[in-house]
């Protein structure tokens, strides 16, 4: 039995909109950062339905491609929090404005 | 299968691994230079190879990479970028320590540039996106002690990844309409298949990628991060941002929607447009009010970024071309504009507010004058390339029946000469009475040397224009085939 592409869609759009509220509601970097992750799935959901749908594997390895790629991002992400967390105790992006304009 | 095709690509990924390995390795006192010696003789072999395959389309992995005219001129810009970035940091007190890093991230950077611009699949052009982000990231970053540094950093990798899940999106919606990830086969699938224009999978795949490439060319309104991660970011960085990552971007736009979705050109043209008109007026009236430089050349970027997407809007390969020529102009203008910066940031305590910049000309003839041409070529005056440059980009709106892309970009010039020239006036001006003097440091030869090859390009690219425009041109039809 498979699975229509529609209901790929739907879970990837899900996943893609509940990102972008994260990006947009959250101010803690690490949430900021799992929201991208979301965000970052929901193409590879899309892009495995799709990869289905026209029974053509490179659409599984561009899904697997962004999962390195997204694995590299959260490494330099954490190692950079870790460096402001250590310089100031207090995790926002808000007050992250020494510079203004 | 040609593995001599990408032979550009392996020398830079060698030369940025040796330098990252010396990064691990205790280095002799003596050899402490070692570092910078890999990236500028990597960098200088690289173009001698990019020069040398001029020519005719050479397809590397099965079609992954197409090396032809177009990559091979945009690699001609991306390495003199590059190399200008490691003379800047040569000897540069604040990145000792972390040298070999800062070498091989710039090397990697570069390398992720041109892999952006030789791609002839959309897995390799977000390989490529990516791989110049991330060494991005760190290098904003690198002066850890430095509480800027790391804001900068941290910031543009928060907007960078977003942008980077929506370019993944829209690549995913377009792999949906054409089944396939090759930029040819995606051009053959839109040719053949009647009734695929405006199709809504296919609008949302063109507005979420306009809107990913956006963050990263820093177009309006995806630009806000811009000004802080500019001024924040060691100033050599700045300059490699300002000037490699721009070429990167605009070569992905002209991939994707000049080269490989240009039947549908009716589906992103008016869009393309509206982003170009306001990242102009945004980006020039945000410039007005800085009192500092290197936050007045962020938010100048953004501007020229305005000018160049009229080059994309367009859609035809008149409007790639000029784009390509004003690319040149751009970065030759743009690094000499940076050189002085750093020069000045090197002489004083905050050497980027414009207050630092007061009677700098008059201490220094050869350096005011540097950086007078460059932004008054950067306003587009004639006869300097930034001036020939826009020329092109106006003429190719006006041939196309996009007149309104050429008016609004001709205002917004003309609003551009005021904060130019108000550094231009600030330097030639006398220090007020009564002031210190300070102290003069020896100007380091590698930094003076981009600014006089800067500020000589300007001036050359304009007497030149007609031969790199005919090199332009072959770039451009080297785009348009499949």
């Amino acid at each position: 039995m498979s699975v229509p592409i529609g209901a790929y869609l739907a879970l990837s759009v899900a996943l893609l909109v509940l990102g972008l509220i994260g990006v947009m509601r959250r101010r803690n970097p690490l949430m900021l950062l799992l929201s991208v992750e979301l965000m970052l799935n929901a193409g590879n959901v899309a892009l495995i339905g799709f990869s289905r749908q026209w029974d053509d594997p490179s659409g599984q390895v561009f899904a697997l491609v962004v999962m390195v790629v997204a694995a590299a991002e959260v490494v330099i992400g954490l190692g950079l929090t870790v460096s402001v967390f250590r310089s100031r105790t207090n995790l926002d992006v808000d007050e992250l404005s020494s510079m203004r304009g | 299968m040609n593995p001599g095709a990408a032979l550009t690509l392996y020398v830079m990924s060698a030369a940025t691994v040796l330098a990252l390995v010396l990064a691990v390795v205790p280095l002799p006192a003596t050899w402490r230079r070692l570092p910078e010696w890999v990236g500028f003789g990597g960098i200088v072999a690289t173009l001698a190879i990019a020069v040398a395959q001029w020519g005719e389309r050479q397809v590397g992995f099965s079609g992954e990479l197409q090396i032809d005219r177009f990559s091979l001129l945009l690699t001609w810009i991306i390495l003199p970028a590059a190399l200008a970035v490691i003379l800047f940091s040569w000897g540069e007190p604040a990145a000792a320590g972390r040298r070999p890093e800062f070498v091989g991230l710039v090397l990697a950077a570069a390398t992720g540039m041109m892999l952006t611009v030789m791609s002839g699949d959309l897995i390799t052009l977000f390989i490529g996106i990516e791989l110049l982000s991330v060494s991005l990231y760190i290098l904003c970053a690198i002066e850890v002690a430095r509480e800027r540094s790391l804001e900068s950093g941290l910031k543009y990798l928060i907007t960078g990844s977003i942008g980077t899940a929506i370019l993944i999106y829209g690549f995913a919606l377009l792999y949906g309409v054409a089944g396939t990830t090759s930029l040819s086969g995606i051009t053959e699938r839109l040719a053949t298949v009647d009734g695929l224009a405006s199709q809504p999978l296919l609008v949302a795949a063109i507005v979420l990628i306009v809107v990913a490439l956006g963050f990263k060319a820093s177009a309006v309104p995806f630009h806000m991060w811009t000004p802080d991660v500019y001024q924040g970011a060691p100033t050599p960085v700045t300059a490699f941002m300002g000037t490699g990552t721009k070429v990167a971007a605009m070569g992905a736009f002209l991939l994707v929607f000049t080269g490989a979705t240009h039947q549908v050109s009716g589906d992103w043209r008016a869009l393309i447009g509206a982003l170009a008109v306001a990242t102009m007026v945004v980006g020039n009236v945000g410039a007005l009010a800085q009192q500092n430089v290197k936050r007045m050349l962020a938010w100048s970027s953004v501007a020229q970024a305005g000018y160049l997407l009229i080059g994309v809007a367009v859609g035809t390969m008149a409007g790639a071309a000029a784009l390509t020529y004003y690319l040149f102009a751009y970065v030759a203008m743009t690094l000499a504009a940076f050189a002085i910066v750093i020069l000045r940031e090197r002489e004083v305590e905050a050497g980027d507010t414009l207050v630092a910049f007061t009677g700098f000309g008059r201490a220094r003839p050869w350096a005011g004058v540097v950086m007078t041409l460059a932004l008054l070529s950067l306003a587009g005056f004639p006869p300097l390339a930034g001036f020939v440059g826009k020329f092109l980009l106006f003429g190719s709106a006006v041939d196309a029946g996009m007149s309104w892309l050429a008016i609004v970009g001709a205002l917004a010039s003309v609003v551009s000469v005021v904060y130019y020239l108000r550094v231009v006036i600030v330097m030639w001006s006398p220090r007020p009475e009564g002031t210190r003097p300070e102290r003069r440091l020896r100007v380091p030869l590698s930094v003076a040397s981009v600014a006089v090859a800067g500020a000589v390009a300007v001036v050359a690219l304009a007497i030149w224009a007609q031969p790199l425009l005919d090199l332009c041109t072959d770039a451009a039809r080297a785009l348009m085939i499949p």
